[in-house]
């Protein structure tokens, strides 16, 4: 009876957590609202949204072609392997190829993607080949980390035949390579299509050894996703997400229903039906891959690789203009008009969640990106280090629509260009009025208030931090009025100081989780990006939001431009001039501006009369005339540099002390985790005495031979 | 036997990682004879078997069917099937397609498959089983498809490894009837793989005694166990009493400290021999009546008669009869002449016959702690 009450509880506990996460998934991907915390009505919204999300489906359509190629052929390999391995005689060389086959699956995945990216810049170093990283390349690493699993699944197939089987087969009169065909592969058939189907899923799933390997113009979902997160997941993610939940669901289920033991127990019907099931899923899927492969191939085409920041540009969701898809249209039929040939505009859209990810993807050798949008002080170290090359403005004549004061940015100030700006924005603080005491409002409402309420002692645990060291240090330093790019050693030492001191009142180090967390109230005061900033409040209408003022009364905070730029590697300049020419006309700079909610360095935009209706109050807000002096001089001030090496270091460990210090553990984690470790070992120890003493009983020759004198 | 000689093997021998397998055998084997290779698990039978079938190379020697070598001929294209040990019936294929497997791959038509498939599965008593799945069989079933579908293609030869032995005693006895009559009926050569002497007596033409890679003796069933030719075949065939004996003149041998009279002649004088004496050829006397004396040690009920062991001179000697004696009991045992054969001596000599440890159960005991250790 208690025994039946426990294993209950421990069903309702299991379902409680691995399947209510996915439930509430399900839940809301049906939601009307774009919203966590409420559900309001059922809409199939997200799952419209999603479809018309091209850059999306283009990711997908990558996925599927990958995992359904590296799938197909892991099994090829991983079959002949196991025949072979089966095959061995000497029985250490069989184990020590077991082991090798075995390593790469316990192996981290980030160790088995940089090596695999290394290996393959290196090999693509020896070759001369000008792309390293490509479609190529990832299929590659998924063929090699599915095909220990591919080997797992049919090896034992193998062992478990008949060995005369073979034999069987060859006595009746089959060649060998007969008898494997007619014999061998239909006895090891399940093995091999449950091989298929992990294989699949495996390389659905992969993040990691894809991030490495991956190159420009190639977008998986999972990297799409991940990259999304910048700013935040959207609803129509969890419509993706449940649609692969469901379609991983349906695979398990069919090759359950395809194992030996299921079929044994079936009727001729269902077996009859489920081969049907299973042979039309595998049709259509090669079908469609069939299909998107003819369609691609058919038109020549143009290849344009675009790497940008996630969630930063206007992509056709809720009746926006995709911008990307008008760019491809517009360039086919500019092309056909100038030409009169019909080509087809490939757009690889593929995005980063920082700076620092996207140079070190330019830095790897993944070469290829024709545009890529970084912020000012990462332009300065691309352009340093030779990775961008200057535009040639006769092919971007709409560059007249950027206005005067910003074609020359402190880090792109030059005779040449190599940069057009895409937006700018400051930081700011974003508060939640029903949190804050109405002391502190009254102050944001009369414009005093400054970094101080980052720091104060009542909002202890509602107070959120940048998790990236450049801007959670600006924070401290903007508040102590220390310049961030002359900063001396000491001057970092205070800054750091000041964050350990404020350590106690973060409830944590944040990014995209802001989102979340700010607009369902759950934290009072965060600095962020202005834009993201209000996004938020339009979200929760208790969000409000400022910019932070030093004691004299002048505004003190980082400001930032992002710029189109190419790298020097690109493979289509034409195009990508094309593309910036484009992002600067009327329609799309317009629809951009609109979505991000950043400011717009373009003339076009900042006059359009309905892009100020649609804003209304955020207008001012997002260009601001109260900041301190003109544009320029906030540009000259207060935007972060690239800094020396030396001082890259130094914020680098400091980061990483003040980050190992808040662990919200403490030193208690090392204490529980010593405990365990310790009765563990007890048990071990204590559950090899008793074997030792039980063995001691029977294995004296005396109880030897009592016992054979019984018998 | 006067058939022409179907499969040849001269002067064979294999060894596996230096350790001899097969130590140059030759033999003969003739149409529609029914051949059995017995012997213990490792005395190299099976290998014979499969040099026949080509899934062996010989290290040296010849192997000829019908007059032509085929030691380079590889095992699909020779005119011999096999009924393997566990069947090895495809898994995947029903009763029908198992049977015509062979067929379909030398493209014979639809309507002929069919008639030999039928003509197969009565053969084998299997009508109506043509679409149950092979892994549903009981073993006996599996084993008649395996003989049908080895069968269906009209091999000269069939080469059958142990087929009976995964089968229990009375599905055994019945299959060997069964395939008996097959043979009977279908002419062809049987090679069949034992380590059952009974069943290697009750169906064969020939049977080929074997151990230690060579063949012991090769001979019909009654020479096999009338006649053996050395200790190891008169221990492995049926019960034996082997004594050491000395031949003192033709028709007269002297052991236990008694002089006997033969059958024998032909040896030197006062010669070492082995001789032979079956349990069910001792007779049973009051003491100081018979030959020799001795006392009972045990006495099993074996069912039709019971099995005594005696020890004579401390020579343990194994007696069947059908009358009771006590344990401890003297008796006194009776051996007529035709009851006594003697063999030269061997490298046997001394290592059978003895039934001084006889003790099925001990056996066991002293193995299963070997083995630990």
């Amino acid at each position: 009876m208690k025994k039946k009450v426990f294993g209950n509880i421990y069903t309702v506990l299991i379902f409680l957590f691995l399947y209510m996460p996915i439930a509430v998934l399900i839940l809301y991907s049906f939601n009307g609202l774009n919203s966590t915390s409420e559900f309001e009505g059922f809409s199939l919204k997200w799952y419209r949204e999603l479809f018309s999300d091209s850059a999306t489906l283009n990711a997908l359509k990558n996925t599927l072609i990958l995992a359904i190629l590296s799938a197909i052929i892991s099994t090829v390999i991983g079959t002949m392997a196991s025949y072979g391995i089966n095959k061995m005689q000497n029985k250490h060389v069989k184990s020590a190829t077991m082991s090798v086959t075995k390593i790469p699956m316990v192996n981290p995945d980030i160790v088995v993607g940089i090596s695999m990216m290394l290996l393959f810049v290196f090999v693509g170093g020896i070759i001369g080949a000008k792309s390293n990283l490509g479609f190529g390349t990832v299929l590659i690493a998924h063929i090699t980390f599915n095909l220990p699993y591919v080997i797992l699944s049919v090896l034992p197939k193998f062992k478990q035949m008949d060995k005369s089987l073979p034999e069987a087969a060859q006595d009746l009169g089959c060649t060998p390579i007969q008898s494997f065909l007619k014999v061998e592969l239909p006895a090891i058939l399940p093995g091999v299509i449950s091989g298929l189907i992990m294989a699949f899923t495996l390389s659905l799933d992969d993040f990691v050894i894809s991030y490495f390997t991956i190159g420009s113009g190639f977008e998986t979902l999972p990297i799409r996703i991940y990259s999304m997160t910048k700013k935040r997941v959207t609803p129509d993610m969890y419509a993706l997400s449940t649609l692969i939940f469901v379609s991983i669901l349906i695979l398990l289920l069919v090759s359950n229903l395809t194992s030996d033991k299921n079929r044994e127990k079936m009727s001729k019907k269902a077996k009859k039906i489920t081969k049907i099931v299973v042979s039309a899923i595998f049709a259509v899927i090669v079908i469609i891959t069939a299909i998107v492969l003819i369609v691609t191939a058919s038109t020549e085409t143009l290849t344009l690789n675009v790497y940008n920041w996630g969630e930063y540009i206007s992509d056709g969701g809720e009746d926006t203009l995709d911008v990307n898809k008008a760019f491809t249209e517009y360039y086919e039929d500019w092309y056909y008009k100038e030409y009169g040939k019909k080509i087809k505009v490939q757009l690889n859209y593929t995005t980063y969640a920082s700076n620092e990810d996207m140079y070190a993807k330019l830095k790897s050798g993944a070469t290829g990106y024709d545009i890529v949008i970084p912020s000012d002080y990462m332009i300065e170290r691309l352009k340093k280090e030779g990775l961008i090359q200057p535009l040639d403005l006769n092919k971007i004549p709409n560059y007249e629509n950027i206005m005067e004061e910003f074609r020359n940015p402190f880090y792109d100030n030059g005779e040449e260009k190599y940069t057009v700006m895409y937006t700018y924005g400051v930081i700011g603080i974003v508060y939640n009025k029903d949190r804050l005491n109405q002391e502190d409002l009254e102050k944001i409402e009369n414009g005093e208030a400054g970094w101080e309420l980052l720091w104060d002692e009542d909002y202890k645990g509602q107070i959120l931090q940048f998790n990236n060291p450049r801007d959670a240090m600006g924070t401290a330093m903007y508040s102590l009025g220390i310049n961030v790019n002359t900063a001396t050693d000491e001057e970092w030492q205070i800054a750091f100081e000041k964050l350990r001191e404020q350590k106690p009142l973060v409830q944590s180090y944040v990014m995209d989780e802001i989102f979340n967390k700010m607009e369902g109230g759950e934290a009072a005061l965060a600095a962020y990006y202005a834009g993201d900033c209000m996004t938020m409040s339009a979200a929760n209408p208790s969000l409000g939001f400022y910019y932070p003022k030093n004691a004299d009364g002048k505004i003190s905070t980082n400001i930032f431009a992002d710029a189109m730029c190419i790298p020097t590697a690109a493979e289509n300049t034409e195009l990508a001039h094309a593309y910036i020419n484009f992002m600067l006309s009327e329609e799309p700079a317009v629809a951009n501006a609109e979505y991000l909610y950043y400011a717009s360095p373009n003339k076009l935009v900042v006059n359009n009369e309905g892009y100020r209706e649609s804003l209304g109050e955020d207008y001012d807000v997002i260009y601001d005339s109260d900041l301190e002096g003109s544009l320029e001089y906030m540009f000259e001030n207060y935007a972060y540099r690239n800094l020396p090496d030396e001082k890259l270091h130094l914020l680098n460990s400091l980061w990483e002390t003040l980050k190992v210090d808040s662990a919200a553990f403490g030193g208690g984690i090392y204490i529980v985790c010593a405990v365990i470790a310790a009765v563990l070992i007890a048990f071990a120890i204590y559950a090899y005495i008793i074997k030792r003493k039980r063995r001691k009983l029977y294995w004296t020759p005396k109880a030897k031979e009592q016992s054979i004198q019984k018998s | 036997m006067n058939e022409k000689k179907i499969i040849e093997l001269k002067n064979v021998a294999k060894s596996y990682d230096g350790e001899m397998i097969l130590d140059h055998i030759s033999l003969d084997v003739h149409e529609k004879e029914f051949v059995t290779f017995l012997g213990p698990s490792g005395c190299g039978k099976t290998t014979t078997l499969r040099i026949i079938a080509g899934f062996v190379t010989p290290d040296t020697g010849d192997v000829v069917f019908d007059g032509t070598r085929i030691n380079d001929i590889p095992a699909y294209k020779r005119h011999v099937n096999t009924v393997f040990q566990k069947y090895a019936l495809f898994p995947h294929l029903n009763v029908y397609e198992n049977i015509a497997f062979a067929l379909r791959l030398n493209k014979v038509s639809e309507e002929e498959i069919f008639e030999r498939v039928e003509e197969m599965l009565a053969m084998v008593n299997l009508r109506g089983f043509e679409k149950r799945d092979v892994n549903l069989l009981s073993g006996g079933q599996q084993q008649r498809v395996a003989i049908a579908r080895a069968l269906i293609n009209k091999p000269k030869v069939l080469l059958l490894d142990e087929p009976l032995g995964a089968l229990d005693l009375k599905l055994r006895k019945d299959m060997q009837n069964e395939l008996k009559n097959i043979q009977r009926k279908t002419g062809i050569t049987f090679i069949y793989v034992t380590h059952d002497q009974e069943e290697a007596l009750s169906m064969s033409d020939t049977v080929v005694v074997m151990a230690d890679g060579k063949i012991q003796q090769i001979g019909t069933p009654t020479d096999i166990y009338n006649e053996p030719q050395n200790a190891f075949v008169a221990d492995f065939i049926g019960e034996s009493n082997i004594i050491d004996g000395i031949m003192l003149d033709d028709y007269k041998v002297r052991f236990s400290g008694h002089e006997f009279e033969c059958l024998d002649k032909g040896f030197d004088k006062n010669e070492r021999v082995d001789v032979v004496v079956r349990p069910e050829d001792v007779d049973v006397t009051k003491p100081g009546q018979g030959m020799l004396d001795g006392v009972v040690t045990s006495v099993t009920f074996k069912g039709v008669h019971y099995e005594i062991i005696v020890n004579i001179n401390n020579f343990k000697w194994m007696i069947q009869s059908t009358d009771y004696v006590e344990p401890n009991q003297n008796i006194g045992i009776y051996i007529e002449p035709d009851a006594i054969h003697i063999m030269k001596r061997s490298e046997y000599s001394g290592k059978f016959g003895d039934y001084s440890s006889f003790s099925d159960e001990l056996e066991k005991l002293s193995d299963a702690s070997e083995e630990e250790e």
